[in-house]
């Protein structure tokens, strides 16, 4: 087999859909994560395999070297998931401002009930 | 007419130093207000220090949030303890509290919804750098813009609000530097605003937040915040 960048392509994208699938078996990526790289995995491995699909993708948009497309879309999914992350922290910022509010208000509260137990149990420690 | 009751909200990063004095000028007016103190995770004593002064309620974030959901976690506490009244009081001493009565005259009237003590209203002895005084200009234009009302000191962190903004900032509260902002979300949301002029000393200890990097993020951050307001939707008032 002759090594060409398609070859290796494949071996790439073979050895990624395995790493991702392994992921979730451990519980490392969530399901839901998953799915969109397997997506990701699986189209790799479809334009390895197929590479005249890539060669005519290519030349539709006008890319002259083939391989060039893949990089083109490479970057594009990569600017998308890298805002898609961003919004996900923006999320999980203003979820765990609220936590960490109704922890520290918890606290107080906690605080207030020992403070007025104390006052009117002596020796809350000992008691049954 | 009812008494209102009326909480004091001291938001507190490092202030160690200044809250004692705060606190203990604050007990010493002619009307007792309770007072929480939320202690936005400072890394010096800011606790044991607002703990030492009798009849203050501490409450200790886990970590630090920055002022606005410092400020936030304060709010909530008031709507959950049935306050009518809400005032945010700076931690370093700026603010001074025998402004409060007139602050809260308009709201125990009923008249507003909110007051926003100004150093700009009236001549006041408040002097600042010429920078901060231009982005304030460019605030108080930007805003006064928007919101169809004419504000002198849109910075302006002495402020106090009724039932319905406590409810209000409870759910929605801006965050990293929220004065502003708040101004332009609450007056989209349909309430009204009254500036009450009032005096500001200079800090008595520690350092202002805002260092020159900062106040260009700063600048950026708010105009982007207040602009970006104007294409969401309203949010509801009461």
């Amino acid at each position: 087999m002759e090594l060409t960048v398609y070859n290796y392509a494949t071996v790439i994208s073979v050895i990624f859909l395995g790493f991702v699938l392994e992921m979730v078996r451990r519980y490392s990526l969530k399901e839901q994560y998953s799915i969109l790289w397997l997506l990701v995995a699986a189209l790799m491995l479809l334009l390895s395999l197929k590479h005249e699909l890539l060669e005519w993708i290519a030349q539709a948009l006008g890319i002259y070297y083939a391989p060039a497309a893949l990089f083109f879309f490479g970057l594009i999914f990569c600017f998308s998931l890298i805002l898609h992350f961003s919004v996900i922290i923006s999320k999980l910022d203003s979820k765990h401002t609220r936590v960490v509010q109704e922890v520290a208000l918890l606290n107080q509260r906690i605080r207030e009930l020992e403070e007025r137990m104390a006052d009117t149990q002596p020796n809350p420690r000992k008691g049954a | 007419m009812e008494k209102k009751k009326v909480l004091i909200i001291i938001p507190a990063y490092n202030e160690q130093n200044s809250i004692p004095t705060v606190l203990r000028k604050i007990q010493a007016l002619p009307e007792q207000y309770d007072i929480v103190v939320i202690n936005d995770g400072s890394k010096d004593n800011t606790s044991l220090a607002a703990r030492s002064v009798n009849g203050v309620t501490v409450i200790d974030l886990p970590h630090n949030l920055g002022i606005g959901g410092a400020m936030q976690t304060g709010y909530i506490f008031a709507h959950r303890r049935g306050y009518d009244i809400a005032v945010q009081v700076d931690a370093d001493g700026q603010h001074n509290p025998d402004d409060l009565p007139r602050l809260l005259a308009p709201l125990i009237r009923g008249d507003v919804n909110m007051t926003v003590g100004s150093r700009y209203v009236e001549k006041t002895a408040y002097r600042s750098t010429i920078m901060r005084r231009l982005g304030m200009v460019i605030f108080s234009l930007v805003v006064s813009l928007i919101t169809g009302q004419k504000f002198t000191d849109t910075t302006s962190g002495y402020r106090a609000v009724d039932r319905e903004i406590i409810a209000f900032y409870g759910r929605n509260y801006p965050t990293d530097y929220p004065e502003v902002e708040a101004l332009v979300l609450l007056k989209r949301a349909g309430f009204r605003i009254a500036e009450v002029s009032v005096g500001m000393d200079a800090r008595q200890a520690g350092t202002s937040s805002i260092t020159p990097l900062k106040s260009i993020y700063y600048m950026i951050k708010v105009l982007l915040a207040i602009l970006i307001n104007v294409v969401r939707p309203k949010l509801k008032g009461a």
